[in-house]
Parts: C-alpha cells; sequence; structure tokens
C-alpha cells in the first residue's frame, strides 16, 4: 500500500506584526495651546501703560504712586500687578487695587473696567480716566479697548471727555486709536 | 496442545487478515473523502489487540483524524484534534524503526502546527489570552526543538503578554528568544518599550541601538529611537538625527508628526534664536503633514495649535514698554498667526468634538474674529464638557 498520498504541506498562517512602542505624537494632545486670555490681558496691560505714557495727567492722586483700579470681574489683575513690580511712571511707581464701584474713583487715576461689566455710572466730579474693556459707554470711557472687525485689538478714544476730564491725548496716541 | 496453539495461530491470522481488509477498506473510504464511513470502520476495529498494534492501523487512524479535525467546525473539532494526538502518542512506540515512523513525525509536527495556526489567529483577532494558550500548546507539543516556528510563538507570546499588562512575562519571552539568535526588529523595538515602561531609558537604548546595528533602515527602530532620546531629554541628538530621517523620508506622516514634536520639546531648552528656529522648523514639518495626508487629526491640531502657540507667544515675549508702533506690529502679526490656525483647529475638532483645549482656543479665537454663531456654538460645548 502507498502511502505518498497522504503527504501533506504545514501551512503555517501570517502573523501580524504589531508595533508595540507608543510613539510621542501618539500623545501629540501633550502640545497644548496656550492660555489665550492670558495673551489678551498682557496686550491690554501693554496699552494701558502706553495710555499712562501717552496721555498727558492734569495731576496725580498722590505724589509718588500712579494707581491703577479694577472695577468688576476679570483675569488682568495678576497680569497689571506683574506691569506693577516691574514698570514706573513718570518716576512712580504703579500700585494695582480693586475696587467695588465708580464711587471711590477718585483715589485712582485710571480706573479699568472689566468686561461685561454692568450698571457702571460715573458720579458726579468723577475726572478719573477711564478705560473700559470692549464695552464703549458714553460719558464714561475716555478710552475703550475693543476688536476691530478683522479680531485686532486697539481702542477708540472719546476725545471730547477725555479735553472734559482734563487729559491731553498725544497725537502718536490718536494716530493709533480706530 | 498443539492443536490448540494451532487453532490459535490460525484465528490470529485470520484476525491481522480481517483487520488488514478493515484498514485497506478506510484508507479507500479516505481516500475518496469518505471520513464518516472511515471512522466507523476504524473506531470499530481499533479496540481490537491486533489494531493496537499494527503500525499502519495506528497511523490511519490519526491521519482520519487530522482530516476529521480540519473537516469539522465547532465542538467535535477540538475532540477530533485530541484523538489524533493521542494517537499519535499511542503509536510512536509501535512505529518505531518502521516504515511509518517518519509519517507519523510528519503528521504529529502537522498537528502542533494546527496549535501555532490557532493562536496566529486569536493574535490577529487580538484575543491575546487565548493566543498564549495555544502558542503554550504548541510549544509544548513540540517539546525542547527550537526553530523559528518555536521563536515566532514565543515571541508572540511575549507581544499578547505585554498587551495584556503581564511585563514579567513578557520578558521572559522576549529574552528566550533573544538568547536564541531571533532575528526580528520588532524584537529590539519590543524590548525597548519594555524597559523604558519599566523606567529604564538606558538599557532601552542599548536594545534599540543592538537592533539598528543590525536593522540600520528599519523605520520603528528609528522612531523609537527618536522617542528615547526625547524621552531621555537628550535634545541635541534628537534634533540632529531627526533631521537625518526626515531627509530619508520626506512624505512620511509618522516621521515627519515625530519631528515635530521633537522640535516642539526641544523648545523647552531652547531660548533666543534658535528656539525661533525650532518653531519654524515644527511648522514647516507639520505643513508637510498636512500636505501629506490632510486629513490626519494629528498633522492639522499641531499645525493649528503651533500658528496659535506662535501668536500668543509673540504677546507673551513682549515687554510691558513696547512703542505704540510696534504694539500695533504684534497684534497684527498675533492676529494673522491665529486666523491662519483656524481651518487646521476647525479640521482637527472634526475628529475630536469634546477636545476641551482644542475647543476653548477656538472660542477664543471665534470670539476675536467675531464669528459670533461659531463662538456660540463652542462655547455651549463648553458649557456642556464643563
Amino acid at each position: 500500500m502507498d502511502f505518498n498520498w497522504m503527504l501533506f504541506r504545514r501551512n503555517n498562517r501570517i502573523l501580524i506584526g504589531i508595533a508595540l512602542f507608543t510613539v510621542v505624537f501618539g500623545a501629540s494632545n501633550s502640545l497644548k495651546a496656550q492660555d489665550f486670555t492670558k495673551s489678551q490681558n498682557k496686550l491690554k496691560s501693554i496699552f494701558i501703560y502706553n495710555f499712562l505714557k501717552y496721555v498727558e495727567w492734569p495731576k496725580y492722586s498722590s505724589a509718588d504712586v500712579v494707581k491703577i483700579c479694577l472695577v468688576g470681574e476679570g483675569d488682568i489683575y495678576s497680569e497689571l500687578n506683574n506691569l506693577a513690580q516691574t514698570k514706573k511712571i513718570q518716576n512712580r511707581k504703579v500700585q494695582i487695587s480693586k475696587i467695588e464701584s465708580l464711587s471711590e474713583c477718585t483715589s485712582c487715576d485710571l480706573v479699568f473696567i472689566n468686561e461685561n461689566t454692568q450698571g457702571v455710572k460715573r458720579p458726579g466730579g468723577c475726572n478719573t480716566f477711564i478705560v473700559t474693556d470692549n464695552n464703549f459707554e458714553e460719558g464714561i470711557s475716555n478710552i475703550n479697548l475693543k476688536y476691530n472687525a478683522d479680531g485686532r485689538l486697539g481702542f477708540e478714544i472719546n476725545s471730547g471727555l477725555c479735553e472734559d476730564n482734563g487729559y491731553k491725548v498725544s497725537s502718536a496716541l490718536k494716530s493709533l486709536a480706530f | 496442545m498443539r492443536t490448540l496453539l494451532l487453532l490459535f495461530f490460525i484465528l490470529v491470522s485470520l484476525q491481522l487478515k480481517g483487520q488488514l481488509a478493515l484498514v485497506n477498506e478506510a484508507q479507500k473510504f479516505i481516500q475518496e473523502g469518505k471520513l464518516t464511513e472511515a471512522k466507523e470502520i476504524i473506531d470499530n476495529a481499533s479496540n481490537e489487540d491486533a489494531f493496537k498494534t499494527n503500525p499502519r492501523a495506528n497511523y490511519l487512524k490519526a491521519f482520519l483524524y487530522k482530516d476529521l479535525y480540519l473537516n469539522s467546525k465547532g465542538a467535535s473539532k477540538e475532540s477530533y484534534r485530541k484523538t489524533a494526538f493521542q494517537t499519535i502518542e499511542d503509536a510512536k512506540p509501535i512505529s518505531s524503526g518502521t516504515s511509518f515512523e517518519n509519517p507519523l513525525s510528519q503528521l504529529s509536527e502537522f498537528m502542533s502546527s494546527t496549535f501555532f495556526n490557532d493562536g496566529v489567529d486569536y493574535f490577529n483577532q487580538a484575543d491575546y489570552d487565548k493566543a498564549i494558550i495555544y502558542f503554550d500548546k504548541f510549544l509544548i507539543a513540540l517539546g525542547d526543538r527550537v526553530d523559528e516556528f518555536v521563536l515566532d510563538a514565543t515571541y508572540y507570546s511575549g507581544v499578547s503578554n505585554y498587551l495584556l499588562g503581564n511585563r514579567d512575562d513578557a520578558l521572559k519571552n522576549y529574552t528566550f528568544v533573544y538568547e536564541n539568535g531571533y532575528e526580528n526588529p520588532l524584537l529590539y523595538n519590543d524590548l525597548a518599550a519594555l524597559y523604558l515602561k519599566n523606567n529604564n531609558p538606558n538599557e532601552a537604548l542599548r536594545y534599540v541601538k543592538e537592533g539598528l546595528s543590525k536593522f540600520p533602515m528599519n523605520q520603528e527602530l528609528l522612531i523609537t529611537e527618536l522617542n528615547i532620546l526625547s524621552q531621555k531629554e537628550d535634545y541635541a541628538s534628537s534634533e540632529q538625527k531627526v533631521d537625518a530621517y526626515i531627509s530619508n523620508y520626506p512624505d512620511d506622516i509618522e516621521v515627519l508628526l515625530l519631528a515635530g514634536t521633537i522640535y516642539e520639546k526641544n523648545t523647552i531648552e531652547a531660548e533666543g534664536e534658535r528656539k525661533t528656529r525650532l518653531i519654524e522648523k515644527s511648522e514647516k514639518v507639520y505643513k508637510k503633514a498636512v500636505s501629506v495626508d490632510p486629513n490626519n487629526y494629528h498633522a492639522n491640531y499641531n499645525l493649528g495649535v503651533t500658528l496659535y502657540n506662535k501668536g500668543v507667544d509673540i504677546i507673551n515675549s513682549k515687554s510691558y514698554d513696547l512703542d505704540l508702533e510696534e504694539l500695533r506690529s504684534v497684534v497684527d502679526k498675533s492676529n494673522d498667526l491665529f486666523s491662519s490656525s483656524l481651518p487646521f483647529l476647525e479640521k482637527s475638532l472634526e475628529s475630536r468634538q469634546s477636545d476641551i483645549d482644542l475647543l476653548k482656543a477656538l472660542r477664543s479665537i471665534y470670539y476675536n474674529l467675531n464669528m459670533k454663531d461659531k463662538f456660540d456654538k463652542v462655547d455651549a460645548q463648553i458649557t456642556s464638557l464643563e
């Protein structure tokens, strides 16, 4: 009896290779989008610093400090504090404080009203320089920071109010306003 | 007494002749593919003493059960394989030195390979627990033998163990195949991955370098080497090597993305011009990655975030006493970068709708670009996720 017909061939399956190493890009979400708000607060602080440089104050509230007051909820406080620690205006230190309302404005050289702060009114006798954030209010905003249609942060100046409050805005600053 | 012995001899001879006829008949059925008929004959005859001592009959039974195993499904399949193996084992002593010794050995090897194949099938289906069981059965069936299949089975048991988190068992498997000269670049890659998981980057790098000395153009090993150098914070070496890999693989999406990530990581230690150059390099490779694969999430996300972060960095790197003209220029440049990042971030959002960091970045950009509808939509998504 011939058993040759019973010969068979081994037929092994093919293994699918798996690369076990998780390459770095697999965790590419570790590439974090940085804090946009922080960068915008930095820009706003630079603008405020320039307002203090390019606007002539009739007089400061104190002989040795320039006082910036903040009204409303916002994240710019720490950024302005960084500015205060490193910069001087007219050889005066910069001091940052928070106030509840504009009724305290006379103790401030510049008031910054945070965005989305509602129901703010300038009290009679308050000639303090007021910067609003993306929220122009007639009779309140000396300067309003705003984004133009292209999304560029800039500012608009209420020249009449500035004059009425006794501030001289330099032509350099005016030329850059919206 | 002699008469009795003669009668017994005649009876045994008749039985043997009967057995021979039955075996011939069963073989005929097997040749014709009539396995059920063959099985009936073989099963009836296999309890006879004459069958048990007949090498040819036993070989035929093992062969029949091999065919039954191959042609069946479900629970009976495993039972046929078991009988085939048992018959082979029973037949080995009586076949030794006969013409059936070699065919029986081949049959044994074939049946062993069915365990290997099952292990492979389970592995390929990502059922790693079962893959390990069948690879082990294969290795037990082959005893102490070491050949390419034994090394493959051991290696893929190692891979299965690794994937199941059994790192000690995986290391035993890998070490066995490594010491027995297994020539597979993935082994070096996997050993590196294992040692890196065990917080031993130096040993990981040693295996990668050894692998690269044997397989110098293996891409997995090249990428692993870069990953390890990057994790070891060997920034200079990783940048130098990734530059070389890009020139070798200019259109490889993995190399491009890895390069971008390495450049980004290297910016942590860099300052000034070098930092700027690294950011430019990462932007360039991500742009290339998007052009190679426009729908790739990582390519779009990384390019979008790189452009966006560049815009943020331009602002954050400036001092407060920036001149008014410079300030205008900073605003313009950063804004252009935010705008240019937008299509890539939006594209990556298509793949990851609940990436909170991505959504927040988009919300800021939409706000600034006065895209109110999109802002509202993303803002609502963020609120629902938080």
